[in-house]
């Protein structure tokens, strides 16, 4: 997720106090924070970078350099110095100290092709280039391209986008049916104005570097758990995104989706509809492209319009103008028009590429074989990815059942929660409420300032009911990467430490 | 409208005869009487059935609608078709159907591709859903007040006409919007596969549907007579929109006899079990292509055996459902076996009849006169469920509804207009909802009697036939006799909102002004109406009366089964009430409707969501909290949407 419009780079500006760094490029705090156990058995390391995802996950090895896992790296509203800095950061925690030689990323993940999840992978490309080696990239099976369905997927997302923005760059761009539409588009619009170029182009650098490094791994939901190269007694688990593709709209597919062989479907109409929706932009903003009268509901001759092409007056609007004044333009009933309701058109396009592109998350779950707990990483899975955990099972060595991958959820200790703590990214029955350990914590990577200036009425981020059931869940172990939040007594108790450019959480 | 509207045969240029027109000295005895009915040609499902040679016969079906003086629009007492099409900036010429040439042939014919047969259709299947409601519940229907921004009720409230607007939205989608008291239907291109047997990339039209239109009218009639329906407090409240608006487009079709004599002819091969009518409805679902959810309640066509099933009730189905439409369906669904059952007692004689007294049918078709005499009796049927579903609308709570609270409104109506229920309808409701497990949560068994809604009791503080004594003053002091007498001989809806309005003045005057009548009824509604006794929560004026409305009163005079008149009257009363609960306040709108009989002078039964009941309130705070965290993504991004249905109905999502 993209993109920086003027407004958010203002909006960034003005939340200078907060992020010092931008003045002071060496106030970032050192990479070890202060009160660190000497032993732990993995360390995740939550950015305070804005809103977007940034975790660095941390398995130390026995007579070895520890294990390290960059979990995606982008933000919605943040320049090109700013992330370079916070990828020199990761870069010189890798290095452990070092100022010399490559720091070894061992895993790379990118869950999902939003710019708020790798957008640094372009605003730094070239700390990545330069600094950095990379043992593995890991993407949902939904990025690969070379599969036929997939690609179809993808163009169809390009032209929603295409046609989002032509409807955004006409005069309807003003009215309220497309208010908020704009910084949705955010998330998958390409932009330069921060140096965080295509979201496809970050994508395809990611991929590139994982064929270099001999493993690009395209995850599937349910394949064998496998293990991290020198890392004892961790397993990997797959658990989204889903193949099934009912799971990817929150609600049912119908029949005739499935036959329209649209894997992740835009909209009920499909190809088409996107035509005729996008043809009317021009009809009504007056500008040229395509054969506008394609999609016009009827022949040409049944239109009556109020002025002829050239601005004349229309004889044949003259012959019911008696019935448009009595009726349609009568002002004690203004209140019954319709200009601009169809206009919820675009928005609900605009809803369906956010949450197509949501759910189609890569969710891993690691998990401690001997002791059993799980340290789960949803990107932003919306409830449809997670409702189609509750059919996934894993084949584990030694094991004559199938493990079902609820059964992680009810061990897990440390939770990344979805979609910045929105209201329909955690599924709470058979999602959070299966989430019973006594020691979980959540980590919410969110930049309030950032989600309350987005939309006309801001983003409801945290949802409110979502952050009393997660505090409630996880015993006020909640840490949110806001600058502005303070750690809560019980997080500190918990062992979990806070700097102002990242809170840490170590599994002793 | 407060203008009246120019009758467009005076002014028009062109001279269409008029059958309106008046100016002339007419001769009494010569001229002709006023036509009862006008025909209207329509689908009778939608285009695609009338391009497929099996359903071609009977895809167009003659719609009779109650003759009204109309303009053109159609422009008529009760809606306005105004052909605006936004997306496309034109308008279409709006159908004259008084035009002669359109008169002599009952209408213009079906096509897609003509703008004014549109408007035709969706006038000709409004008005006959709002006939169908009408003639159930023996009154005008009235579409919802307009409110200006909290502002005080004035007459300027009054909305004559729902206005329909059949080519408003470039998308999949048709919906009922209460802000602009409107039925807004889309058009889009259809599907790009050529294996869907429909023309590839062709234009679908919402309005073009009957189910849809039906389906869209009924939301507005219900929104109509019960406002707050529309507020869900509960998982049945929306969900009972739905169904009822599935209900009403269903069952209407069960009422056109020669589509319904041609599916019983074709179908022939299993009269026996149910399948046959059940089929016939998974069709008019797919028909819709919206509603999965519906056929699936009902039965499906199993791909591997290539037979259809029947989709066996689960009593459990119900708790877990929570979609609206889903939950929707299982009303929808016990609806139907209700009316199955009783479509099968019906025509159990006639099987036996023409099978030689075995009631099993020989092979080969059916004889056409009994393929005629089945389709009337399931037609009959269907009418007679149809209007059981309209007139427990009366009977149902004003706020707060649950499907339970639906069946004991239906058993209540009916018990009250068909004292012997000769054809066991009731229990075969009762046994249909029991399957699907839809029960009222207060009631101590199943049956009739204890469904029945409960008629005020005594109260054990008054010494015996006081309470009865106080109640019949009661009616007395506020005049409702006379009250409803200055309804009796109005003739426009208009006269009759009027002196509604006033009659609820008058009635709110006369509760509150008495502290006396306004204890009794204290103690009946479980409101707060006397002064200086609301608890807190509930609003007090500076008198010490609490803030309360009169927001309803209805009357109905019936006719019941054994020919005696029914007179009676409903009074809907409403109060808000906010309460704390874990630290955050909530807004509760209570209420209870008193009905009353009016030749007895005594009230009948009173329906109520009263203040006091601290579980049911509970409730509604709980499901509005977590009705929040699973909410849309829309409401993450856009906020609280103000069409409702638009996002309901949205065929995408």
């Amino acid at each position: 997720m993209p993109t920086t419009m003027k407004k958010t780079t203002k909006a960034s500006a003005k939340k200078k106090k907060v992020v010092k760094v931008k003045t002071s490029p060496l106030s970032l705090a050192p990479i070890i924070a202060k009160g660190s156990p000497a032993k732990f058995r993995a360390r995740v390391r939550m950015y305070r970078h804005g809103l977007g995802d940034c975790f660095l996950v941390t398995f130390p090895r026995k007579n070895q350099d520890p294990f390290n896992m960059l979990i995606d790296c982008g933000a919605l509203a943040r320049d090109k110095p700013f992330m370079t800095r916070i990828v020199e950061h990761i870069r010189d925690t890798v290095r452990a100290g070092k100022t010399k030689g490559k720091a070894k990323l061992d895993v790379v993940v990118a869950t999902h092709e939003h710019k708020d999840h790798v957008s640094g992978f372009n605003q730094a490309r070239d700390v990545f280039n330069n600094d950095f080696d990379f043992g593995a990239v890991w993407l949902g099976w939904t990025e690969n391209l070379t599969k036929p369905e997939i690609k179809k997927l993808k163009e169809a997302k390009a032209k929603a986008v295409a046609k989002l923005q032509l409807a955004l760059t006409s005069r309807l761009a003003a009215t309220a049916g497309l208010q908020g539409i704009g910084s949705l588009l955010n998330f998958s619009q390409d932009d330069d104005t921060t140096g965080s170029g295509k979201v496809a182009e970050a994508m395809e650098y990611l991929k590139l570097r994982g064929k270099e490094a001999g493993e690009l791994r395209y995850c599937e939901p349910g394949e064998d758990p496998f293990e991290l190269d020198g890392v004892s007694d961790v397993r990997v688990y797959v658990l989204g995104p889903s193949h099934d593709v009912g799971f990817m709209k929150i609600s049912e597919v119908t029949k005739q989706m499935e036959k329209d062989d649209i894997v992740y479907h835009l909209t009920a109409t499909g190809d088409a509809g996107m035509d005729a929706l996008g043809a009317a932009i021009p009809t009504i903003a007056g500008a040229a492209g395509g054969d506008p009268t394609r999609y016009l509901p009827f022949a040409d001759e049944h239109r009556i319009t109020r002025q002829k092409a050239d601005g004349g007056s229309n004889p044949y609007f003259g012959g019911i103008q008696e019935f448009v004044s009595a009726t349609y333009d009568d002002k004690q009933q203004e209140w019954r028009q319709i200009e601009e309701d169809w206009l919820s058109a675009f928005g609900q396009l605009a809803l369906d590429l956010d949450n197509d592109t949501n759910n189609t998350s890569l969710v891993l779950a690691f998990e401690f074989v001997k002791t059993g707990e799980v340290l789960l990483f949803v990107g932003d899975a919306q409830i449809g990815n997670w409702k189609s955990w509750a059919n996934v099972e894993f084949k584990i060595p030694g094991r004559t059942t199938p493990r079902p991958a609820h059964d992680l959820l009810s061990h897990t200790v440390f939770y990344k929660v979805g979609h910045h703590c929105s209201h329909n990214a955690t599924l709470k029955k058979g999602g959070l409420e299966l989430m019973n350990r006594e020691d979980l914590v959540a980590f919410i990577p969110l930049d309030k300032t950032t989600a309350s200036k987005q939309g006309s009425k801001g983003w409801e981020m945290p949802a409110p009911p979502l952050f009393k059931a997660l505090k409630q869940k996880a015993g006020d172990r909640v840490a949110i990467s806001d600058v502005n939040e303070k750690l809560t007594d019980n997080a500190k108790k918990a062992g979990i430490l806070s700097t102002e450019s990242y809170i840490d959480y170590f599994l002793i | 409208m407060p203008n009246t509207r120019r009758n467009p045969g005076g002014s028009s240029t062109t001279s269409t005869p008029n059958i309106n027109t008046s100016g002339t000295s007419s001769h009494l005895s010569s001229e002709p009487s006023r036509p009862t009915h006008r025909l209207l040609r329509g689908y009778a499902f939608d285009p695609s059935m009338a391009t497929q040679l099996e359903t071609a016969l009977v895809s167009e079906i003659m719609y009779k609608i109650p003759w009204e003086d109309l303009h053109p629009g159609p422009v008529g007492e009760y809606v306005e078709v105004v052909d605006y099409d936004p997306p496309s900036g034109c308008f279409y010429v709006p159908v004259d159907l008084n035009d002669a040439r359109v008169l002599a042939q009952n209408g213009l014919a079906p096509s897609e591709g003509n703008p004014q047969f549109h408007q035709q259709m969706v006038y000709a299947v409004a008005m006959t859903t709002i006939d169908r409601f009408e003639r159930a519940l023996g009154r005008k229907a009235f579409w919802t007040d307009h409110y200006e921004r909290q502002s005080r009720p004035t007459p300027d409230q009054f909305v004559r006409r729902l206005r329909i607007y059949p080519h408003a939205l470039r998308m999949a989608n048709a919906y009922y919007s209460r802000r602009k008291g409107a039925l807004l239907f889309g058009y889009f291109p259809g599907t790009e596969d050529r294996t869907s047997g429909q023309f590839p990339g062709g234009m679908v039209f919402t309005c073009l549907s009957h189910d849809v239109v039906a389906h869209e009218t009924t939301h507005a009639l219900l929104d109509g007579f019960h406002e707050h329906f529309m507020e869900a407090t509960n998982p049945d409240v929306l969900a009972f929109h739905e169904a009822f608006a599935d209900i009403v487009a269903l069952f209407q079709h069960f009422t056109f006899a020669e589509v319904l004599a041609h599916q019983i002819a074709k179908t022939r091969g299993d009269l026996q079990s149910e399948n046959l009518l059940a089929q016939l409805a998974s069709q008019f679902g797919h028909a819709r292509g919206t509603h999965g959810a519906l056929r699936d309640a009902i039965g499906k066509y199993d791909e591997v055996s290539k037979k259809w099933i029947k989709h066996e009730p689960d009593p459990t189905e119900l708790d877990q459902t929570m979609e609206v439409h889903g939950r929707g369906a299982i009303l929808v669904a016990a609806v139907f076996d209700a009316f199955l059952s009783i479509y099968k007692n019906r025509s159990r004689d006639l099987l036996r009849l023409a099978s030689g007294g075995t009631g099993v049918l020989p092979q080969g078709e059916l004889h056409p006169d009994l393929v005629n005499r089945l389709a009337q009796e399931a037609a009959k049927s269907a009418g007679h469920v149809l209007n059981m579903c309209f007139r427990a609308l009366d009977y149902c709570p004003p706020v707060d509804l649950t499907f339970g609270d639906y069946l004991r409104a239906l058993i209540t109506a009916d018990l009250d207009l068909m004292p012997e229920d000769e054809h066991r309808y009731r229990v075969a409701f009762i046994e249909a909802f029991r399957r699907r497990g839809i029960y009222p949560r207060d009631v101590r068994t199943l049956s009739e009697d204890s469904l029945r809604w409960a008629r005020p009791g005594e109260d054990p503080t008054l010494p015996p036939g006081e309470m009865e004594e106080r109640l019949r003053h009661f009616i007395k002091d506020i005049r409702l006799r006379s009250q409803v007498d200055k309804l009796r001989y109005l003739r426009t809806r208009r006269e009759i909102w009027d002196a509604t309005r006033l009659i609820k003045i008058d009635l709110h005057e006369g509760i509150s002004s008495q502290v006396v009548k306004a204890e009794i009824l204290q103690r009946l509604t479980g409101l707060a109406l006397a002064e200086y006794q609301a608890p807190s929560g509930v609003k007090v004026h500076r008198d010490g009366v609490p803030v309360f409305s009169v927001q309803a009163i209805r009357e109905a005079r019936r006719e019941r089964g054994d020919g005696r008149v029914l007179n009676q009257v409903f009074i809907t009363i409403l109060q808000k009430m906010r309460m704390e609960h874990e630290g955050q306040m909530h807004t509760i709108r209570c209420g209870s409707i008193l009905v009353l009989d009016l030749d007895e002078q005594r009230i009948s039964y009173v329906i109520r969501k009263g203040l006091h009941d601290q579980e049911r309130l509970l409730g509604i705070i709980q499901f509005q909290d977590s009705q929040a965290s699973t909410s849309s993504l829309s409401a993450t991004y856009f906020g609280a949407s103000n069409e409702p249905f638009a996002a309901l109905h949205n065929m995408g999502a």
